[in-house]
């Protein structure tokens, strides 16, 4: 996966989404610029890349603090065809922009959003669909172990796709890891399907795994 | 009933503090009131020995979390000795130069903290899902017994997150019990705008935003200063002579 197909249909949705933002959550207006940036691409496009390898048929994805969705809600519903995607956000604001970005996808109910820190909730939202067979974060660098809400949440362990970095310049990076070994060990991951490391435009060493 | 007025103490840093404090107490509360200052290490008649319980989750590395003590008066049943329902808790930090009386008439259906007026809301709203820029100040915190406990019990069962993840308690404060985008809903009520204000930061963004002024007609000045580089002696402040 190199590129997203830009189509009429997603050019809309991300057309408002970023009118949305200018209008009514004009704070958030450079935040969404760095979610754009070739570097959150470049990780969104690995991500596709190998987990298209593994698989490409997702019924129920939970995706861990997944910010604005614009490039990850591509990969997995245009690109993968899951069938639900659920971002648990702790960010209100990123919930609201996340739908935007996904309108086309919310409206179907294939999107949805949810202002939630899985952290602390005593149960997913998000349960009709059955069980989440995907579970994705691309910002383990963000939070706490994940092994934390999967011990709690995912009894019968979905197939986990993370990334993290090596960088702890930023004061938000609360939970660096030095490769993907340390990555795949803080989530308990047994079963690894995918480990590596890219070496992003900016510099930047991206970890990912893929296991159970 | 006496009020309750509480402080906490810990290490060498605050020393000599609570008795600045308990002196302007005396001086700007008319009510009655008992002080107790929860401490690791008791030595006034006032002072209460500290739990350690949560000890074990400190980071000192991160030195995240690093004012956790101050939650454990949040469950009153571990202090059986403090008396009162009405509970008023200050900083050893804060300077008081007008009466403290009316945060003891305030609507008490929820518990209140400062909310920093000195902040812009925006900036605050941005930062959220960093964990910096919050709105809240715990300097002073106003709860009737057994408010605050949802609270301590949160922390008590997820203190290996917890103590992981956030900066300051503030910041836990303002993601868990505050509601940024609806400052009137959340489980902790603001502090109203004119009482309370920062030494280092100013007033009320953006139209009082001096630093380093006395505000004679408010009620408490704090001195939080976390973009500070130098640390200064409040009692050292020469502009403050004579105030305590």
């Amino acid at each position: 996966m190199d590129y997203i197909k830009l189509t009429p249909k997603i050019s809309d949705d991300w057309s408002r989404g970023n009118h949305y933002v200018t209008k009514e959550i004009p704070w958030a207006a450079e935040r969404v610029r760095i979610s754009m940036n070739s570097v959150q691409l470049e990780s969104k496009l690995w991500l596709g890349s190998e987990l298209k390898k593994i698989s490409d048929s997702f019924n129920s994805v939970a995706v861990i603090g997944g910010w604005y969705m614009h490039f990850l809600g591509y990969i997995l519903i245009d690109e993968l065809n899951c069938k639900l995607v659920c971002n648990y956000e702790i960010d209100r604001d990123a919930v609201l922009i996340s739908k935007k970005f996904n309108r086309r996808h919310n409206k179907n109910k294939k999107y949805k959003s949810y202002e939630e820190n899985l952290f602390m909730a005593d149960e997913l939202r998000e349960k009709k669909s059955g069980e989440v067979d995907l579970l994705i974060n691309t910002s383990c660098e963000h939070m706490y172990h994940m092994k934390y809400i999967l011990g709690k949440h995912f009894v019968n362990r979905p197939l986990c796709v993370l990334q993290s970095t090596d960088y702890e310049d930023y004061d938000d990076h609360i939970n660096c890891v030095s490769s993907p070994d340390e990555l795949a060990d803080q989530a308990g991951l047994v079963d690894l399907y995918y480990s590596g490391t890219k070496v992003l435009g900016n510099g930047m060493n991206r970890f990912m795994v893929i296991g159970k | 009933m006496k009020k309750t007025i509480l402080c906490v103490s810990w290490g060498n840093k605050y020393k000599g503090y609570v008795e600045k404090l308990k002196t302007q107490l005396d001086k700007h509360c008319s009510y009655d009131f008992n002080f107790y200052c929860l401490t690791d290490n008791p030595q006034n008649k006032y002072d209460i020995k500290l739990p350690t319980h949560w000890d074990k989750h400190f980071i000192p590395k991160k030195n995240a979390f690093w004012a956790y003590r101050k939650c454990y008066m949040f469950n009153e049943d571990l202090f059986p000795s403090i008396k009162g329902d009405e509970f008023l808790f200050l900083d050893l930090d804060v300077l008081i130069h007008n009466s403290i009386d009316s945060l003891f008439e305030l609507d008490m259906e929820k518990p209140w903290i400062v909310r920093g007026w000195w902040n812009n809301i925006e900036n605050c709203k941005k930062n959220f899902s960093k964990f910096s820029s919050t709105p809240l100040n715990s300097s002073v915190i106003r709860w009737n017994r057994g408010q605050l406990r949802k609270i301590y019990n949160e922390i008590n069962q997820n203190s290996e997150f917890i103590f992981f993840t956030y900066p300051t308690i503030d910041n836990y404060f303002n993601h868990r019990w505050y509601n940024i985008h609806d400052e009137e809903s959340g489980f902790l009520n603001p502090l109203p705008k004119k009482i309370i204000y920062s030494w280092y930061k100013g007033n009320m963004y953006p139209d009082d935003m001096q630093e380093k002024v006395l505000r004679k007609d408010h009620m408490i000045c704090l001195f939080n200063n976390s973009t500070k580089d130098v640390y200064e002696h409040m009692h050292e402040i020469s502009e403050l002579n004579g105030l305590y």
